[in-house]
């Protein structure tokens, strides 16, 4: 009996961890580790912001779940893995420290939310929020609904939403999420009260880490930058991107640009996306030495199959991983946010000052539950004694970000940003990097369909419920 | 910070984003494409 070890009940965990047990049956033992009770669907998390969605919507207990499909489950914080002797090290809620022993493991841990990275960043340190995860999201609209009340008794604000961090990613977050909050005060008949600003550290408008998209579009190739720009114009929000946010305190943020110069922005509320880092886990070897830098990128990221190491200007979309498998331990696999990107798409800045300004690339809920399920069925293959078969790399993979602009299924609309393959493939697809018939910009009511299409399919097939699999990741 | 006024909608676009009709269309559109590249990926051309 084989023992696998799925650490993560986001996204790519949770599909590994379904695909695993559906494929593997009662002959072998599939455990998920995750601190938290519940699954939280994430990008509902920007209704929740906005107080559009009520926070129970968006999550569903994992313990009856995971029972259901005979999965063990523990509700702990994996804190270190150990490869050479194949257990974890978890720390459970009550702060015992126990071992889990595994044949094949799978981190599927997202992102460490690096607030640290930006001074005075982020939900703890009071100055602005993020909508990442479920309590941040609470607190963003518990501030919100304070500018609301402001709002409505006459007074003007300002609302500044975007990334804080030069190597920030999620940018399709933060849009979904002004997008939104522009709507919102439109329904309440407060828009013009509130000057809307977005602050990024895109290289242009609609870059959203995936160096932009271009679509054709009556009878021209339109790029996702006038594609932002005419919906920002629309909804009448500022911008500045080329931007890293250095520090943030109340009610300011200070910035350097693309030229190293320095300014600053007043807000009084603000949604600022922290960088993404790997999770705390550390790699300890059978001497009970650290090689977590050995294994991981230098942002936490766990290495796998992927080419690493060569300039921007050099990566191909050969470079990219297919397997998610690590290189150094065979039977040790990364899916979704915690697998190490070989680099970015975007075109990489540093200031004069030293400053990197580089939009990262986001691996969202689509690429996370398809390397979830990739990597789940490398591990069968193994288990079956075959070599790992399955194969999808980013720069094979299509990508779609909607991003909602209220979620109502008479009046809402959503902007829908459709790509393929999402790592641009300059050799199959020289002018563009992308298959142009594949790709699409386009707003109206249909994408708030689709997205609420989506919020309801994606928590059915989390839940396993019947025909769970034959939903597309 | 910029505001841009770059490619405001026309009246018309503004009419068919809301339009239940159009948008139906529109859907089984978005969501026939997003199903055929992700379950039949495009082949590679040279
Ligand atoms: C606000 C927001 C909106 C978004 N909107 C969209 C969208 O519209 N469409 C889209 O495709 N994508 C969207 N995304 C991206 C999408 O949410 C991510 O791609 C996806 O959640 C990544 O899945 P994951 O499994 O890699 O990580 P996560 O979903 O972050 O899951 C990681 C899990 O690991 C757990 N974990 C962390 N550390 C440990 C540890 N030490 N031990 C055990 N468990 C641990 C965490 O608690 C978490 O449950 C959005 C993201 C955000 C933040």
């Amino acid at each position: 009996m084989a023992k696998v070890v799925v650490i993560g009940a986001g996204f790519s965990g949770q599909t590994a961890a379904l695909y695993l047990k559906k494929k593997l049956g009662a002959k072998h033992n599939v455990t998920m580790i995750s601190p938290w009770p519940r699954f939280t669907y994430i990008p509902s998390l920007v209704w929740v912001g906005i107080d559009r969605m009520k926070p129970e919507k968006v999550m569903f207990e994992l313990a009856p779940v995971l029972q259901k499909k005979g999965i063990n489950f523990i509700q702990a914080w994996a804190r270190s893995i150990h490869p050479d002797d194949q257990y974890v090290t978890i720390e459970t809620k009550d702060g015992e420290i126990q071992k889990v022993d595994y044949d094949y493991v799978i981190n599927a841990t997202g992102p460490h939310l690096n607030f640290e990275g930006t001074e005075g960043l982020g939900p703890d340190e009071g100055n602005s929020h993020s909508i990442c995860n479920i309590h941040h999201a609470k607190l963003a609209r518990d501030a919100y609904l304070e500018q609301v009340k402001r709002m409505e008794k006459g007074e003007k604000v300002k609302i500044l939403v975007g990334t804080g961090h030069g190597q920030a990613t999620c940018q399709g977050a933060a849009l979904e999420y002004i997008t939104n909050i522009h709507n919102d005060l439109v329904k309440r008949g407060l828009r013009d009260r509130a000057k809307i600003m977005w602050i990024s550290n895109e290289p242009q408008l609609g870059d959203l880490g995936v160096g932009g998209v271009c679509a054709s579009k009556h009878g021209y190739i339109m790029k996702s930058e006038q594609f932002m720009k005419s919906l920002f114009a629309e909804q009448n929000i500022y911008y500045q991107v080329q931007t890293a946010v250095k520090k943030v305190e109340k009610g300011k943020v200070y910035w350097e640009n693309y030229d190293g110069e320095f300014g600053e922005t007043e807000f009084d509320f603000a949604m600022l996306i922290p960088q993404f880092k790997g999770t705390k886990i550390k790699y300890i070897d059978k001497d009970g030495q650290d090689i977590t830098d050995r294994l991981t990128n230098p942002a936490g990221f766990l290495k796998v199959d992927g080419n690493y190491g060569k300039p921007w200007e050099e990566l191909k979309a050969s470079d990219w991983p297919r397997t998610y498998q690590s290189p150094y331990y065979k039977n040790m696999f990364a899916a979704g946010i915690a697998f190490a990107p070989p680099g970015s798409v975007s075109k990489p800045h540093t200031t004069k000052n030293g400053t990197v300004i580089t939009a990262t690339l986001p691996r969202t809920g689509m690429a996370s539950g398809i390397i979830g399920k990739v990597a789940a069925l490398n591990i069968v293959d193994m288990i079956e004694g075959r070599e790992p078969s399955h194969k999808e790399s980013m720069a094979e993979m299509p990508g779609a970000c909607i991003a909602s602009i209220g979620k109502s299924i008479w009046n809402g609309s959503a902007a829908s940003i459709i790509m393929y393959p999402v790592v641009p493939d300059y050799e199959r697809y020289p002018d563009y990097g992308r298959d142009l018939k594949a790709s699409g910009l386009e707003i109206g009511l249909a994408g708030a369909w689709i997205k609420r299409t989506l919020h309801t399919m994606f928590i059915y097939k989390m839940k396993g419920n019947p025909g769970w699999s034959f939903i597309p990741e | 910070m910029q505001l841009s006024n770059e490619m405001k909608p026309t009246k018309k676009t503004l009419f068919l984003r809301k339009c239940k009709i159009y948008q139906f269309y529109r859907f089984i559109r978005l969501n026939s494409k997003i199903l055929r590249v992700s379950q039949f990926p495009p082949k590679h051309e040279k």
